[in-house]
């Protein structure tokens, strides 16, 4: 058992510093020498626990804290100080350019956020008088530690996680202390982490992944927890297969952007005695798994005791706090193929976990096996979203047509059941439609991508707009690199996309844009944001490659 | 074509993938297909060439390899002699 019955956060911490106070909780990495700072469970009880109290003391109980971080360290133990102390945290990503400024405005007016805990310059002017403003930086006035209560109310928040969503228009997922230690029982379980795991990550601390799946599931767990910026990860990809081997990490993942870019770029030379053999779990989550991907992975690194049976595919959203299904530990990936293309299975719920296959429109269940939107329910889905009653009960309080029973979350993912295991497909409302016929937006880009080299793979969205009455087809592609300047053989890949989506679903777009590499809308996680990519195209704000005949002096 | 241009267009080639005579020293980063991720990957490579740490946020206000070389000259002096690639 990892808890006890009635336990919360702050009391597995509590308990955890009083048990093994000098074991290691946190190692934080960072520059190449991979030696960490390292965090014992006493000393972040400790200052988790002095941080709380200054929080109590600012009167910031019950309220909002925007929790701004420019390095790891200081995000665990404030996180910590909040759930403490009863400040219902807002996660979010320090702030480096305007744009990002604006969209942190913008949740913290959503938030109504009435202190702000950051550890960077440019934040001293932010908000009104209203905020109670704590620099991490600057040693306060000694005060007490904050004696952590026996109980704490289960269904209180404990913080707000602010989803991608739209620019505009953010939405705060309120994840409460029940769900928390729920949703980490489910990870400890479906993964096998326990006392003698070691994690790492260098996914962001201010999103789901990282945070229930690191900073938390590590105290569940009683583990310790590796930590590395996610920029340096992109930079150094090789110091988190060099970190696993030296530290023996059993757990580690994230999206499937990491796996690539490891497969990718990473010497030889940069991985000479590095042994991945200790790596008993390498999930992967939160973007479309791609089958390719996984099997040039497996293979790079074979050689260096990487085993296939390791990869660990799994799906889950910050509605449901994180976790939702999970493959099985030590079982190589199911791989099948499909009308969209080779997918991978995310596994089976687990605990009191349920999903639904459901035609989104009718609200009944498909047959068994048949697509349709995946709905969730069980302890680990979230309370709603923050303020918002009706967006809330779209998106929380689905029922099945004619049956009574507890609320679904719909999650606008499309997926399927096939022996049991869990398969996505997509999203519900990326859906084109024309003529009244259905299309899946990924089939047509499959085919795009597909009928000419030009386009980058896995880099299009295909979507509807209105047309006369009707809707006409849109489809939008980044070329490859070496495309950008070859402007006259342009019209060749037009003509090869036309022909290809012709002949596979007799329609044709009404207009192919060409994008410049890396311009395509999608989420921070990396999914393609179809819906934005329409507003994008009718605003005109598309990146439309331009034919270029200049070359470099 | 400075020293320090040769460079950094042999650095930027590298990271998106392209032959060095692809990649214009005049055209906007963002242009060229340099997104987040690879403006990390770029700042990689010129750090491992340069030995000197650079910041990802130079990107951004010298968005193209004419004028982050004018400022990495005025930061860390003209590159001399050198050969352009260091490949």
């Amino acid at each position: 058992m990892n808890t006890r019955r009635g336990e919360h956060f702050p009391q597995i911490l509590a308990r955890r510093a009083s048990e093994t106070p000098d074991a290691i909780a946190c190692r934080f990495f960072k520059g190449p020498s991979l030696v960490p700072e390292t965090l014992t469970f006493g000393a972040l009880h400790d200052a988790a626990a002095t941080l709380a109290a200054r929080l109590v003391a600012h009167g910031l109980r019950n309220e909002r804290v925007l929790l701004l971080c420019t390095t790891q360290q200081r995000f665990v133990v404030a996180f910590y100080a909040c759930l403490i102390a009863g400040a219902i945290a807002v996660p979010s990503a320090p702030p480096r350019r305007a744009v990002l400024h604006e969209r942190l405005q913008l949740i913290a007016s959503d938030a109504r956020a009435r202190g702000i805990l950051f550890d960077a310059d440019g934040l001293d002017g932010f908000g009104d008088d209203a905020l109670a403003r704590l620099d991490l930086r600057e040693s306060a006035a000694p005060i007490d530690p904050l004696e952590i209560p026996l109980r704490c109310d289960g269904a209180a928040p404990a913080f707000l996680q602010y989803t991608s969503g739209s620019t505009g228009d953010p939405k705060g997922v309120v994840v409460t202390h029940d769900n928390l230690v729920h949703n980490s029982t489910l990870i400890a379980e479906s993964m096998d982490v326990t006392a003698a795991s070691t994690i790492f990550t260098a996914l962001p601390l201010f999103h789901d992944m990282g945070l229930v799946g690191g900073v938390l599931q590590m105290m569940y767990a009683g583990c310790s927890a590796g930590f590395m910026a996610p920029a340096e990860f992109v930079q150094y990809p090789e110091r988190w297969l060099q970190i696993i081997s030296r530290y023996r990490v059993t757990t580690s993942g994230g999206p499937n952007f990491m796996y690539d870019l490891a497969a990718r770029s990473i010497r030889p030379e940069q991985l000479e005695g590095v042994d991945l053999a200790s790596w008993r779990v390498a999930f992967c989550g939160a973007e479309p798994i791609r089958a390719a991907t996984i099997a040039r992975f497996a293979e790079r690194y074979a050689a260096h005791g990487y085993r296939p049976e390791a990869f660990y595919a799994c799906y889950g959203m910050a509605e449901a706090t994180l976790f939702v299904a999970g493959a099985s530990v030590d079982a190589a990936p199911t791989v099948i193929e499909h009308e969209h293309g080779a997918l991978v299975g995310c596994g089976t719920t687990s605990g009191d976990t349920e999903i639904a296959i459901v035609d989104p429109d009718t609200h009944r269940c498909v047959r068994d096996g048949a697509s349709g939107e995946i709905w969730v329910r069980g302890a680990s889905v979230a309370a709603g979203y923050w303020m918002r009653p009706e967006l809330t009960a779209r998106t929380f309080g689905a029922m099945l047509d004619g049956v009574d029973g507890d609320p679904w979350l719909r999650t606008g993912d499309v997926g399927f059941v096939r022996d049991g295991e869990l398969f996505v497909a997509g999203r519900v409302k990326d859906l084109v439609i024309l003529h009244g016929k259905k299309y899946a937006p990924q089939d047509l880009e499959e085919a795009c991508e597909r009928a000419h080299a030009a386009l980058r793979p896995a880099c299009g969205a295909a979507f509807d707009v209105p047309h006369d009455g009707g809707a006409k087809l849109v489809i939008a592609f980044e070329l490859q690199r070496d495309w950008l300047r070859r402007g006259s053989d342009w019209p060749e890949v037009r003509s090869a996309v036309q022909s290809a989506i012709s002949a596979q679903f007799g329609v044709s777009a009404s207009d192919l844009v060409l994008l410049v590499p890396g311009t395509l809308p999608r989420t921070s996680s990396g999914k393609v944001r179809r819906s934005q990519c329409r507003a994008d195209y009718l605003a005109n704000r598309l990146e439309r490659a331009t034919p270029r005949a200049e070359r470099a002096a | 074509m400075s020293s320090r241009e040769q460079l950094l267009r042999c650095a930027l080639a590298e990271v998106i993938e392209v032959e060095a005579h692809d990649v214009c020293v005049r055209t906007p980063f963002a242009e060229q297909g340099v997104d987040s991720l690879l403006g990390l990957r770029f700042v990689r490579r010129m750090q491992d060439l340069l030995g000197a740490e650079i910041e990802l946020e130079w990107l951004f206000d010298h968005p193209s390899i004419e004028e982050l070389s004018v400022f990495l000259d005025q930061r860390f002096g003209a590159i001399g002699a050198r050969p352009g690639s260091a490949e």
